[in-house]
């Protein structure tokens, strides 16, 4: 009776993961890519979005069901033999690894803000990647329950900031209801579906959950809980900042926590909320290395895939540090999220439908 | 000479160094230590058999070796008897009078026809064994019982007699409660067992016992109730007790970190509790509970984090009361793990959340302090942690000197000489007390410890730098495992129906079940309407 990263996790604690991993996209970045995309109907745009995932969700589970056991990772490497498939998992990994960066450098540069212009980037940056490294090393249980300890401040605070900005909501805000119109509301919704990505975390995390439907119910109930509070806030902020303003927040939980009034006690909140969203990126920066790290213990037949671990971490800085500017950090994470969908709709179901036509042998969960 | 040499000691080579062992670890015939363990046997011959339990017992080296050489009557002729035994440990009075007197005076006034009367009808004390293995013989002797060497019995007997002075039951130090029982655990392990035992009284309430420590054998209870802990559980301490390899062990501390998973964790992986009501609550709800000799300390295993927030007191009172008092208690902990660090973050980087008024009346404080905040604050923190320490080890007459000492120095002179500001003393003060409203003693020292780490921190790196530690803290002690439990169980990882239960203690008669983490035998410990003489036993 030891404890071990090794150990089963049931449904409840997978969608904590999941919705960790998904939310730190959500709250940061999405309402203001959504704002741009459709105007004052972003929270519509978000909530279809959402909706739109559960169906794609389903049928990868539903291709996947053998091989909940196997992992992502592994299932590549045998569906599609070990020169491509290894090749396939280090793509994937690699796309983690530029998104993770992407992320990276927003919050950094959020960060620069709050703590002190005088702070380079370096600096601020040994504050977020030594946890996620330390995280990522002390293993998958560590990290989901790390997830699971955030959660209820993450909650609390969109919770908080909901409501210390009814003041500022205003009905008219919402107008018109259809933004800029349906049509970029159903591409942005139905045929952009950046959550895909997170699916692939999901598979890859899957010889973690107990069984299949414990596989499923998690997938559903993180689909379900990001999109019902990145719904509630992408309804916040078109409800409190007048659309075209709104498109000219980029960080739209920290814009959104400056407009609140505390009274003469704190009198500034954006800093109480540091706490929070850097929980959460973090937390989602070490779960995309943990993935990282078995999609590329599977491509090299490694054992462990600790020792992957540093180097991920070292390509989340390098990443990071490539965009001139906050600015241009934001443009490619858009184009990343509106197009890298395809490619991985394309790669997820091409590597299920060769499983399947090959008849590999899969391995139960439990 | 080699080049290693000039990096690295040798130790001196000629003939001044006598004092150095020749080979360090060769036992020193002179000076062998008693090992009790020794499987040797008794041969039968009364005059070997005193040589051997003479040198076994170190007649010639302890001066506490009692040895009364005398005749007892057995079927009508004289039997050479030796007693041995460790003056200090026995009860002379209890010797003299139940054991010398029948064997010298009984056997002559009362008809003795075999050897076997010698148990059976003279010696008249509860516990009496007979055994010829040498290594049973001393432990028997150092743990308070007369060994008897009878002419032509061909074994020893151990008849105990235990007498030692010690410290009787009495009410706790550290766990007080007010509506509680009061009693203590005390250093007797069998006192100690019977307190627990007066708790459970059910015959499902097991005690192993082990010897653990090769020299020093000291006793260690093992405690579980069968038909409700987890037999994966027992099996898992029972393992790591048997397998320790160790000389000695005195106390249930040191068994806690011989036990525990992770040593360099801060986080107490194990509960201490010197409570018998509280041992024996959690051995009732399927955990198991270790006491060692001499020790007034039980441990409770496995244990979580919410477990070690909670008091002796949380039981005995109304729901709503615990509520409010665990909130208090969670908020002192954070108090005194982050407020300094907080304050040291606030006053370098984020100002702004303070109203003007009050940040101007910090700076002006601040004014005269000539130093840096984290200067300031640890100046402060090693000034209380001194203090404290001293008040620790300080005899109790000079206890009163040191308080006022201490809060001249910290709490005006300080100020007066402007090395701290006001604020700051508030500050640390409210940490200090926050460590003190823990209930957990280990779990203060870990929150004294990490708060330097967390000004340290918020030095450097104010809130991002705060979070950063918290996370990693965070993520430290959740991957911490008590007996392979989760520390921060029910709550992450999320166990059924645990969350509501920690974040919100139930009112008594809703507590049904026991926690599924520990996998107890029998989950449910009340009736489905605990509250009979209510209708539907609910409200």
């Amino acid at each position: 009776m030891t404890g071990g990263s090794d150990r089963k996790i049931g449904a409840a604690s997978l969608s904590i993961l999941f919705f960790n991993l998904t939310l730190a996209k959500y709250l940061l970045v999405l309402p203001y890519f959504m704002v741009g995309a459709t105007g004052s109907a972003a929270w519509i745009a978000i909530l279809l979005k959402g909706l739109a995932s559960v169906p794609l969700f389903l049928a990868a589970a539903a291709l996947y069901r053998p091989y909940v056991g196997l992992g992502l990772g592994e299932l590549t490497r045998r569906a599609l033999g070990r020169p491509v498939g290894g090749a396939l998992d280090v793509l994937v990994a690699g796309v983690m690894a530029v998104r993770g960066g992407m992320l990276f450098r927003i919050l950094t540069e959020a960060m620069q803000t709050l703590e002190t212009e005088n702070a380079t980037m370096e600096y601020v940056a040994l504050f977020v990647l030594i946890p996620v490294l330390i995280c990522a090393l002390r293993g998958f249980g560590a990290n989901v329950n790390a997830s699971i300890l955030i959660l209820p401040f993450t909650v609390l605070s969109v919770a908080m900031i909901s409501l210390a900005l009814i003041p500022h909501y205003s009905l008219s805000n919402l107008m018109p209801l259809l933004g800029l119109g349906a049509g970029p509301i159903i591409i942005h919704s139905f045929f952009r579906l950046s959550g895909t990505f997170e699916v692939l975390y999901l598979l890859t995390l899957s010889p973690k959950a107990k069984d299949y439907k414990t596989f499923k119910r998690a997938g559903l109930i993180g689909i379900g809980a990001v999109t019902a509070v990145s719904f509630v806030f992408a309804l916040v902020y078109c409800l409190a900042v007048p659309y075209p303003a709104s498109r000219n927040f980029f960080f739209p939980l920290y814009q959104l926590t400056r407009m609140i009034k505390a009274g003469s006690f704190l009198q500034r909140m954006e800093p109480t909320v540091i706490f929070v969203w850097t929980g959460v990126i973090i937390c989602g920066l070490s779960t995309s290395v943990i993935a990282g790290s078995c999609l590329l213990r599977a491509a090299s037949g490694a054992e462990d895939g600790r020792g992957f671990m540093p180097m991920l971490v070292l390509i989340l800085f390098l990443v990071g540090t490539l965009p001139a500017s906050e600015l241009d950090t934001y443009d490619v994470y858009r184009v990343l999220l509106n197009w890298s969908h395809y490619f991985y709709i394309i790669f997820l179901f091409a590597v299920l439908i060769a499983a399947r036509l090959r008849k590999t042998e899969g391995r139960p969960a439990a | 000479m080699k080049i290693r040499d000039i990096f690295l000691y040798s130790p001196p080579v000629g003939e001044d160094e006598d004092f150095l062992l020749d080979e360090p670890g060769r036992p020193d015939p002179d000076y062998e230590p008693q090992m009790n363990e020794g499987g040797e046997e008794l041969s039968g011959n009364y005059k070997k058999d005193k040589a051997v339990l003479d040198k076994a017992l170190g007649k010639d080296l302890n001066g506490d070796l009692k040895i009364r050489e005398f005749t007892l009557r057995l079927s009508g002729r004289n039997v050479r008897c030796c007693a041995y035994f460790f003056d200090g440990l026995v009860d002379k009075a209890g010797v003299n009078d139940f054991i010398l007197r029948p064997l010298m005076l009984g056997s002559r006034s009362t008809e003795i026809s075999s050897y076997s009367d010698i148990m059976n009808v003279l010696l008249v004390q509860s516990e009496v064994k007979e055994t010829n293995t040498l290594g049973t013989l001393t432990f028997d002797a150092n743990f308070g019982s007369v060994i008897l060497l009878v002419e032509g019995l061909g074994k020893a007997i151990a008849v105990d007699a235990k007498g030692w002075k010690h410290r009787g039951v009495e009410s706790p130090e550290v766990e007080k409660v007010i509506r509680g029982p009061n009693d203590a655990f005390s250093e007797q392990i069998r006192e100690s067992t019977a307190l627990i035992r007066h708790l459970v009284r059910n015959k499902s309430l097991i005690s192993r016992e082990f010897s653990v420590g090769a020299i020093s054998q000291t006793p260690v209870a093992l405690m579980y109730v069968q038909n409700v802990a987890g037999a994966q559980l027992v099996r898992e301490v029972e393992r790591r007790i048997t397998s320790l390899n160790i000389d000695y062990l005195f106390s249930s501390a040191e068994l806690e970190q011989y036990l525990e998973e992770s040593s360099l964790i801060t986080l107490p992986q194990f509960m201490a509790t010197e409570r018998p009501d509280r041992a024996a609550r959690a051995l009732l709800l399927g955990r198991v509970v270790v006491l060692v000799d001499g020790s007034p300390f039980a441990i409770v295993m496995p244990t979580t984090v919410f477990e070690l927030n909670e008091s002796a007191e949380d039981h005995y009172l109304r729901a709503p009361y615990v509520n409010m008092i665990r909130v208090i208690r969670t908020m002192a902990f954070v108090c005194s793990l982050l407020l300094p660090g907080i304050y040291v973050a606030v006053v370098n980087f984020h100002g702004e959340i303070l109203p003007t008024d009050m940040l101007i009346s910090i700076v002006a404080a601040r004014d005269k302090v000539p130093f840096p905040t984290i200067v300031e604050i640890i100046i402060m923190e090693l000034s209380l942690e001194i203090i404290r320490e001293a008040g620790a080890r300080v005899p109790t007459p000079s206890g009163t000197t040191l308080s006022i000492v201490g809060a001249l120095i910290l709490g005006q002179a300080a100020v007066s000489a402007g090395i701290v500001s006001p604020i700051l003393i508030i500050i640390v003060s409210i940490a200090a007390i926050g460590s003190f409203a823990t209930p957990n003693y280990y779990l203060g020292i870990s929150a004294r410890m990490l708060r330097f780490v967390y000004i340290f921190l918020g030095a450097v790196g104010g809130f991002l730098g705060i979070t950063a530690g918290a996370f990693v803290n965070g993520v430290l002690w959740a991957g911490t495992y008590s007996l392979g439990v989760p520390m921060f169980v029910p709550v992450a990882p999320i166990t059924h129906g645990g969350v509501p239960k920690t974040l919100v203690y139930p009112r008594i008669w809703k507590q049904d079940f026991r926690d599924d983490y520990v996998n107890p035998r029998r989950r449910r410990k009340q009736g489905i309407f605990s509250r009979g003489w209510k209708r539907d036993g609910r409200e």
